[in-house]
């Protein structure tokens, strides 16, 4: 790895976090940015401690809003910039909501060309993307620019347009570039650590929320409100939930460590151009759903191929997976060959989201209350 | 001062003057001392200016001082009451009084008895003696609001007529002494309408009521509360349009002319109005339906003087139907909500309907100021409820109004919200709703059956709800919160007794217009130039409620600011944002006429509607 500063926008978010670790662990001198809310070196300083990252160079912190030409930086911190040759693109807002098109298009696309016109030096831009770029395309997606005009959201429509801004300024300006695009991202395959646990975690974490309820209410109190959810519980105290969930396609995860190796061996690389970071060996929400029952105390969960609608516990399960159901009943496959090309070379292989590494990542996402502990 | 004075002033000088502890606002009970005295200086509120002005040796050691000490029995009935709407603690006022009184007696302080003038004697004369005053502690209860423009005015006498003759009698004799008056209902206009260097006349002890329910009418002496008429009304199978519980309704008639959410069904102004008696003047009785009444169709724009002092007010009974009831609509945004209430006056369907803001939403329902915040930031940022319409009405309207929403949350849910509300926040509910980046996560509240969820979730009950109150009262508010109609939203709107809570977090400036519904965006940017309005001189604000009228013609908007009264820096902002809100209002009359403050129908409240909301198609406008 050279030894040119690098930026990385969305240093406080997830991937962005990660990525900073790894390469403050590495020794690599970093610009970190983060978003507009106050406190940004003390965020720094709880995540790379959360990351147990002691830095050899301490990262130069900064808040940035990208929404904004400039990004908002005072001019001391604006000419820093100046000798940034690298940036490691992460920021971005990963909202589904339709409230937030305004603000999903300022972020995710204008974002992208403020940071690039804020690096006037910037020679190599990697832009953190996502697989689900394809929007509403079906069978194989490949690793090239997306021509599809139809998505599930507005988050998809915007990553889409912000691909298409940073290829053409890099174009114009001949900077390298590289496009990451990951699929779903868990914690981290050995330990579980993550920042945020949305998507994969959500359903899981309904799941627990009703176990735990229905359990209150019969341990606590005369059960009755359990029993007219048609919830029960046995002698073992597994709590039978009767809920479906859909199970027709499969779900796509691939592990933060993972995510964050891989990038870092196309950075070492050289390699320019687009590059699914996908998991070769993808699930089934049947699979999910019976490592949920085993490892926490849940039974009654059934598969069915589509949504169906009953009762208020279903209600709830729906209400998340209207807005996911594209992402857990995925019928496209993505194709990998620029990918493998180079991190295969590595022997660099993407863990499976097996029994363990769902459990440790459960397990990891319980203790730290679903993100209540990890806000930095 | 001692802590315990200091506290007590504290608390007296907080006093909202909206007149809660003057009715039985929650089945407890009525102050015996004012019950028996009627002047407002014997009830909590006039004790709670008793004592501030004491404690801060505003006023001398008199006999009315000592003698409202004395007849307070120390009940605590005000405390629950006064609580309940305002968080505070009125009995710390009282005891402070009560202490104080009795070191002046051990300190051998002799009271001194106000002179008694010859137009005090006429008044007493008139009234009877313990009816007439000019004692300083009692006057101090009648010479201030909280209004952040109302001037501080002491007046001369307060009397209490009993009757028409009497106020007459009054009016007269003040004319023939060139002394001014005022009449005072229950004082809680708040805007310093009923503040007088002269004779204040209250019609506190003015308490017909007579019901005639084969004509469907009752007449209400100008001394009866709007939550006294309503409950008799209700206890016979009837209802009135009243609005807030504590104000004198022949007071409320003649002031605002009375709206409400019902008055998208029963309309406002002379539509309740069946006849009313006047004193004017000069001591003429008038009535509305006689040859020399005033004209209610001669709505004058630029405001007018009232017709007299109504003394009593002939006002129309609507029955009531099994099984009325209530639904609430949430919405994300303004709009959608006006065009959803519109829609359903329109087809005439419901009772009543109201757009409400989150922030009147949450502090109404919230017992504690605390938890209105909770659920402020739950309701808002975690179930995105932008807005919420709420329809009141039988069967049939509330079928129609549930096929016409885009989802519609039941009486039932919304007791259970309201009583589980201490559990919204811990039990994880409202941030698995949050999680789902749904874009209304507020819509699982809607689906059928979940309110048991809800219920397994919270374990609602009226014990949790009042493990948010002070200790001492917990038992109080759950026996409260054992009462069905405490959560049932209409009963709440028939009674209103939650919604001076809006008082709560500071006194409230409210901003009553008239405003055109038919066009949403109007509202909306009426809603936006108040928040800017309020923004920049750094008020908090914020809209409170839309309702329909006029078949969603027209509608009736309140938006308000808060301010702590006792704030010398806050005053003065909220002083410069009443500026700048006129000139704004002001600016957009001119634009629309449809577009009414309220401040030119006071005095006209007994005026037909039509004339005021569609003035300009009126011939006398040409
Ligand atoms: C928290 C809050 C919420 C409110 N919400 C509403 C609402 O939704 N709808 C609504 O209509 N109003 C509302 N109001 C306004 C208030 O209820 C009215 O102003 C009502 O008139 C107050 O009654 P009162 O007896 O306290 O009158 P007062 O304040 O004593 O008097 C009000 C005015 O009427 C005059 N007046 C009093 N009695 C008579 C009489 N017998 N004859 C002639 N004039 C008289 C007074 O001189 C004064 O000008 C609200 C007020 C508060 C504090
Ligand atoms: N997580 C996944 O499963 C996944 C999968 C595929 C692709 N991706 C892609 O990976 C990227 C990162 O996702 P993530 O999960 O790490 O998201 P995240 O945790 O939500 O982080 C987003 C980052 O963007 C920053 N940000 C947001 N608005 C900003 C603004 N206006 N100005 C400056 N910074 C701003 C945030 O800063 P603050 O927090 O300081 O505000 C935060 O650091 C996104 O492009 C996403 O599309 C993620
Ligand atoms: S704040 Fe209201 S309820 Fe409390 S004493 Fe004053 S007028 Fe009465
Ligand atoms: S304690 Fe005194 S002021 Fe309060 S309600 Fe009882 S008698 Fe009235």
């Amino acid at each position: 790895m050279n030894d040119d500063p690098v930026l990385i926008t969305g240093a406080t978010g997830f991937l962005g976090g990660f990525l900073a670790g790894e390469l403050v662990r590495r020794g690599k001198r970093t610009f970190l940015a983060a978003g507009p809310q106050a406190g940004a070196v003390d965020r720094i300083r709880r995540l790379l401690e959360f990351l147990d990252v002691t830095p050899k160079y301490s990262p130069k912190v900064f808040s940035s809003d990208i929404t904004k030409p400039g990004l908002g930086l005072c001019p001391e911190d604006a000419r820093a910039l100046d000798t940034i040759r690298e940036v490691i693109h992460c920021a971005a807002l990963t909202s589904f909501s339709h409230r937030e098109r305004a603000r999903l298009e300022a972020v995710n696309i204008d974002g992208t060309a403020n940071i690039l016109d804020a690096v006037p030096a910037c020679r190599r831009f990697y832009h953190m993307s996502t697989a689900y770029v394809a929007g509403k395309a079906s069978g194989t997606c490949m690793e090239e620019p997306v021509s599809t005009r139809c998505f599930n959201n507005h988050y998809e429509a915007t990553k889409k347009k912000a691909e298409d801004v940073a290829m053409h300024v890099c174009q114009g300006r001949n900077i390298d570039l590289t496009i990451f695009r990951p699929s779903i991202t868990c914690g981290d395959s050995r330990t579980g650590r993550s920042t945020r646990f949305n998507a994969l975690y959500y359903p899981v974490r309904v799941m627990l929320f009703l176990r735990d309820t229905i359990r209150k209410d019969i341990l606590e109190r005369d059960g009755s409100r359990a029993y007219s959810l048609g919830a029960s519980m046995d002698p073992s105290g597994r709590v039978r939930l009767p809920v479906s969930l859909p199970g027709a396609g499969r779900i796509n995860v691939i592990p933060v460590n993972y995510l964050v190796q891989a990038v870092i061996a196309v950075m070492e690389s050289g390699a320019t151009g687009i590059f699914h970071l996908v998991n070769p060996r993808e699930n089934t929400v049947g699979e999910l759903a019976s490592f949920t029952e085993d490892f926490y105390g849940i039974t009654g969960i059934s598969i069915s191929r589509e949504l169906e609608a009953d009762g208020p516990l279903q209600a709830l399960v729906n209400s998340y997976m209207k807005v996911y159901y594209p992402y857990f009943c995925d019928g496209r496959s993505f194709d990998r060959k620029r990918s493998d090309r180079v991190l295969l070379n590595e022997g660099l292989v993407c863990p499976s989201l097996n029994r363990e590494v769902f459990k440790v990542c459960m397990d990891f996402a319980i203790e730290m209350d679903w993100g209540a502990r990890t806000e930095f | 001062m001692d802590r315990a004075a200091a506290s007590a002033l504290e608390t007296a000088r907080q006093c909202r003057h909206y007149a809660m502890c003057k009715i039985d606002c929650l089945g407890t009970g009525v102050c015996p001392s004012g019950r028996r005295n009627h002047f407002v200086s014997y009830y909590p509120q006039g004790i709670m200016d008793i004592t501030a002005a004491l404690l801060e040796e505003r006023i001398p050691v008199s006999a009315g001082l000592f003698h409202v000490a004395d007849q307070c029995t120390m009940c605590g009935i005000c405390d629950l009451q006064c609580n309940f709407v305002t968080g505070l603690r009125p009995m710390k006022a009282v005891e402070a009084l009560k202490r104080r009184v009795t070191e002046l007696r051990a300190r051998g302080a002799v009271p001194v008895e106000a002179p008694e003038d010859s137009f005090l004697l006429s008044l007493r004369e008139i009234t009877g003696r313990e009816f007439s005053t000019s004692d300083p502690a009692h006057l101090t209860a009648y010479s201030t609001d909280p209004c952040p423009t109302s001037v501080e005015t002491v007046p001369g006498y307060v009397a209490l007529p009993e009757d028409t003759q009497q106020v007459s009698s009054i009016v007269r004799l003040c004319r023939s002494c060139g002394v001014e008056y005022v009449v005072r209902g229950n004082g809680s206009s708040v805007m310093g309408f009923v503040l007088s260097p002269g004779v204040i006349i209250d019609t506190a002890r003015m308490r017909t009521l007579e019901f005639r329910t084969e004509d469907r009418s009752v007449t209400v002496g100008a001394g009866i509360s709007s939550m006294e008429l309503q409950k008799e009304a209700v206890s016979m199978g009837f209802r009135v349009n009243t609005a807030e519980p504590s104000a004198l309704y022949c007071a409320n008639i003649m002031c605002s002319g009375v709206f409400s959410l019902f008055s998208s069904s029963c309309g406002t102004g002379l539509d309740n109005l069946i006849d009313a008696e006047f004193v004017d003047d000069e001591g003429n009785i008038l009535q509305l339906s006689g040859r020399n009444g005033p004209n209610p169709c001669a709505f004058q724009r630029s405001g007018a003087l009232p017709p007299g002092i109504c003394t009593r007010a002939v006002v129309k009974l609507h029955p009531v139907c099994e099984g009325e009831s209530a639904i609430a609509v949430p919405f994300d945004s303004m709009e959608p909500a006006i065009l959803y209430a519109r829609e359903l006056n329109a087809m005439d369907i419901g009772l009543g309907i109201g757009v409400l803001g989150t922030e009147y939403l949450c502090t109404f329902m919230a017992p504690t100021a605390g938890l209105a915040g909770t659920m402020r930031r739950i309701y808002g940022d975690d179930l995105g409820i932008g807005y919420m319409v709420v329809v009141l009405g039988n069967r049939h309207h509330l079928k129609a109004a549930r096929a016409l929403a885009p989802c519609a949350i039941e009486q039932g849910m919304i007791t259970a919200l309201t009583l589980g509300m201490t559990s919204l926040e811990n039990s994880g509910f409202a941030s698995i709703l949050k999680g789902m980046g749904t874009d209304s996560p507020y819509m699982n509240l809607a689906e059928p059956g979940m309110q048991i969820l809800v219920e397994a979730a919270l374990d609602p009950s009226p014990e949790a709800l009042a493990s948010a109150v002070d200790p001492d009262l917990r038992e109080s508010y759950a026996a409260l919160y054992s009462r069905d109609e405490m959560t049932d939203m209409l009963w709440l709107n028939t009674f209103r007794i939650i919604s001076s809570r809006m008082g709560r977090e500071g006194h409230v400036v409210a901003f009553i217009l008239y405003v055109p519904m038919d066009v949403p965006d109007l509202v909306a940017e009426i809603h936006r130039s108040f928040a800017r309005v309020a923004d920049e001189n750094g008020v908090r604000g914020d809209f409170g409620f839309l309702t329909p009228l006029e078949r969603g013609s027209m509608g009736v908007l309140e938006w308000d600011m808060y301010l702590d009264h006792t704030d010398e820096d806050e005053v003065k902002r909220a002083q410069e944002a009443m500026v700048q809100a006129a000139g704004m209002i002001e600016g957009l009359q001119g634009r629309d006429p449809r577009i009414l403050w309220i401040r030119y129908v006071f005095n006209q409240g007994f005026a037909r509607k039509e004339s005021f909301l569609h003035r300009g198609s009126l011939l006398s406008h040409e």
